[in-house]
């Protein structure tokens, strides 16, 4: 979408992803897009949305990217539609809403099960017929700037395994997240959030990295679907959740919503019934729809049926789905200015996940394939403003040298595989920085990023620099080094529970708290600063009561 | 129980032994040679759940997607290559380049009438177009046609970009027909022998929804019948 709104304003553009184009992780999304539209719940308007979304989001949102959303959610979905993108009806004709949870009426605009699809193929379209060039299956390794301003960025093509790089005035991070950097996740092999990392060592500030998503229902068997999303609209659509007891226990958590309960809550509640022993064989719990018709759940899910039935030998029109949490989505990132999307850094940047301030402590479901539309198509005209008025850097050929000597000394020593680095802080981020953490467990986690980082710098790699999967894994490391760095030193300062930060022991959710951690660069450390929430105006308050 | 597993790599066939476990997918004995013994073996994937379309290959010579393959009882033996109709970057990794550079001819985007509001579209008349746009780019019904294999001179745009065309010539909205550009990428030669739509990962009935309309509106429009529609026109304007 930035790419597109870019191009529109006469920029010259390349979009540049790690996997070929239309591949991304936002392919993964199934549930939907929320809009107010009212075509289903017609006393919905831009401010239930506004006040749904601050409330998720615990208070430490910014208001104003979050009245912009809204807002602008209507405008987006009807873009959409003129890219092509065709959502599923009412019996009027006009676009379908679901029921999705936390929010106060049905909102959420999608294509079946498979609305991420649906809009990056639109996107994808938009980018062929304007040919806007692009570069694919390049990882980027460094944003390089002269002072406090952006002049290009390294990288290195896969297809090729030489170092590129390229010139530019700016850059938009729409890198997605970093799910992966736990061991069971939703997200697609790539997300292990290198745009934190760049960010991070381009001297930008972020915030929020201690809110992390875990999204209550992922597939727990068999093993190579560990992780795997069961969409939101399961429970959307009417499933309900069983603990191995046959209890239906969110009654016990949320009685008012139950299973339409907020992400954080149901999520909690999932992971208190495994661990208090109530879980299924696989350390899970039952969500079932086979109550409803079959061909309502062949219409509404049909993804979930084949995913199901690939993968488990379920039919889930008659047996019941087990699933637990798995992490999904970072509500922190860049901090952004809220019109512009401009980072801390002249020049760089950002939009959807990998930018903080719209969802604050805790995401909504469908408000993320809103946010990267809202948000890429505002930082794409920015970004091409920007770039109009400003003189063009250049890399210089020392800085290009030593990013080059950095990426390929794993080929020249012996040591250990990055591949069991990886595992190792994947499988720590999930024990000690996850759904419930403590000051014990981080701490013992933060020392351990220090071991693993010197456990790093003797990673090997062996073979060409071709589509090395090992050197990949080894740039994912460092990346993923610093964003876990980033998470634990977060989590560790927040002494309460908020959102989908949960301390066992802090419990209780502080005003003291109403304040975002900001996290950069310091020499080798981290530095981390306590910002208070901008204050929401008089003229919205009104909306959240 | 250990799995023979011969890996068509840039320099050669090679054999690994992986160990099996049940429900197992051919992606994750991929995962097991690249993790414990061969770390440079090269392949691509993202998702890992069938909807990226990213780690198209051949096993036993049939085109999968390798993420949904499981290995099944009876197969003990396999043989991984890449996808035969495309040039080899390394191991199982192809360039699918070739496919994009002749959709680009097909004008693959949308193409209807601006609309001010938001327009009115029922159910039914989206349900073509939404069968189209279910398609993942994962290249296997273009790696599975005859033409394409067999025939690469004749030019054939293959079924992927029929695909394409179809659900942007289906969606309601539409004011402008792809028929005469695709009559010229050679769909005549397509011999309907339904191996797209039998390897589709996403069931998308390409022969029946895409192929064969599109070759009866071919006929429909600029054959025989085309030419009596023409003169009944003609003589409708006198």
């Amino acid at each position: 979408m930035a790419a597109i709104e870019a191009a529109d304003l006469g920029a010259e553009v390349v979009v540049i992803g790690k996997t070929l184009l239309g591949k991304a992780h936002t392919v993964m999304a199934e549930g939907g897009i929320n809009a107010a539209l009212g075509n289903v719940d017609s006393p919905d308007n831009w401010t239930v949305h506004f006040a749904d979304t601050m409330k998720e989001g615990q208070m430490i949102n910014n208001w104003q990217m979050v009245e912009t959303i809204t807002k602008e959610a209507p405008k987006i979905i009807k873009k959409l539609e003129s890219y092509g993108a065709l959502f599923d009806r009412t019996p009027e004709g006009k676009v379908m809403q679901r029921a999705f949870g936390g929010q106060s009426f049905r909102r959420t605009c999608h294509i079946a099960d498979r609305t991420g699809l649906e809009i990056m193929q639109a996107l994808s379209a938009e980018v062929r017929r304007r040919n806007i060039k692009n570069i694919e299956e390049c990882i980027i390794t460094k944003i390089v700037r002269i002072k406090n301003k952006v002049v290009g960025a390294l990288g290195i093509s896969l297809r090729s395994g030489e170092i590129i790089s390229i010139d530019c005035k700016a850059i938009i991070l729409a890198t997605g997240g970093l799910a992966r950097v736990y061991s069971r996740s939703t997200n697609a092999w790539e997300t292990v959030g290198d745009g934190y990392a760049l960010a991070l060592d381009a001297g930008a500030e972020l915030q929020d990295m201690e809110m992390v998503q875990f999204h209550p229902t992922g597939m727990v068997y068999p093993e190579s679907a560990e992780g795997l999303l069961v969409t939101e609209s399961v429970r959307g659509e009417g499933g309900i959740l069983l603990n191995a007891k046959n209890e239906r226990f969110m009654s016990c958590y949320d009685p008012a919503r139950m299973e339409l309960s907020t992400r954080d809550v149901v999520a909690r509640a999932i992971f208190k019934e495994i661990v208090e022993g109530r879980g299924t064989r696989h350390n899970g719990v039952w969500l079932d729809i086979s109550h409803k018709p079959k061909d309502f759940i062949e219409k509404k899910l049909p993804k979930m049926i084949g995913k199901f039935k690939d993968f488990a030998d379920i039919d889930i029109t008659k047996e019941k789905m087990e699933v637990a949490p798995s992490a999904h989505y970072a509500m922190g990132g860049l901090c952004v200015h809220s019109e512009t999307c401009q980072s801390s850094v002249e020049g760089l940047f950002a939009a959807g996940e990998v930018a903080a301030g719209v969802h604050g402590a805790n995401r909504l479901g469908g408000n993320s394939l809103l946010d990267i539309l809202v948000f890429g198509r505002i930082s794409g005209r920015n970004a091409a403003l920007y770039a109009t008025h400003k003189e063009s850097g250049e890399i210089l050929p020392r800085v290009l040298k030593q990013e080059e000597q950095r990426l390929c000394r794993p080929f020249e020593r012996q040591g250990v595989r990055a591949i069991d680095i990886k595992k190792r802080l994947q499988s720590l981020m999930w024990t000690n920085a996850g759904i419930v953490r403590n000051e014990t467990q981080l701490n013992f986690a933060l020392k351990e990023i220090k071991n693993i980082k010197k456990d790093a710098e003797r990673i090997e790699v062996r073979g060409s620099r071709v589509y090395n999967h090992d050197w990949i894994q080894y740039i994912d490391v460092m990346a993923m080094i610093p964003v876990c760095e980033m998470i634990v030193s977060s989590a560790l300062m927040r002494k309460e529970s908020r959102g989908a930060h949960y301390r066992s022991d802090y419990l209780e959710k502080k005003d003291l708290w109403l304040k975002n951690i900001v996290v950069r660069k310091d020499g080798e450390n981290l530095k981390l600063l306590l910002r208070p929430v901008p204050e929401v105006p008089e003229r919205l308050k009104v909306f959240l009561k | 129980m250990n799995l023979k597993m011969s890996v068509k790599r840039s320099d050669g066939v090679k054999i690994y032994s992986v160990p099996y476990e049940p429900k197992m997918r051919i992606l994750d004995a991929l995962l097991f040679i690249q993790e414990k013994l061969e770390p440079d073996l090269a392949f691509r994937w993202n998702c890992g759940e069938g909807v990226c379309g990213s780690c198209a290959g051949e096993v036993d010579g049939r085109p999968v997607l390798m993420c949904k393959k499981e290995i099944t009882k009876d197969m003990r033996d396999i043989r991984v290559e890449p996808m035969k109709v495309f040039p080899v970057i390394k191991d199982l990794v192809t360039d699918p380049g070739k496919v994009y550079e002749k959709l680009a001819r097909l004008k693959p985007y949308f193409t209807g009438k601006k609309q001010s509001n938001f327009p009115t579209v029922y159910e039914k008349e989206a349900a073509k177009s939404q069968e189209m746009r279910k398609c993942i780019d994962c290249f296997i019904c273009y790696d599975s046609c005859h033409v394409i294999r067999n025939h690469p001179q004749m030019g054939f745009t293959g079924p992927l970009n029929i695909v394409k065309a179809a659900a942007q010539d289906s969606h309601p909205l539409n004011t402008f027909s792809r028929t005469k550009l695709l009559e010229k990428e050679g769909v005549k030669f397509c011999n309907v022998s339904r191996c797209c739509t039998e390897n589709c990962p996403q069931d998308i009935k390409i022969t029946e929804h895409a192929i064969i309309p599109l070759k009866e509106k071919i006929i429909s429009d600029t054959g025989i019948i085309g030419l009596i529609k023409k003169i009944g026109k003609k003589n409708e304007q006198i």
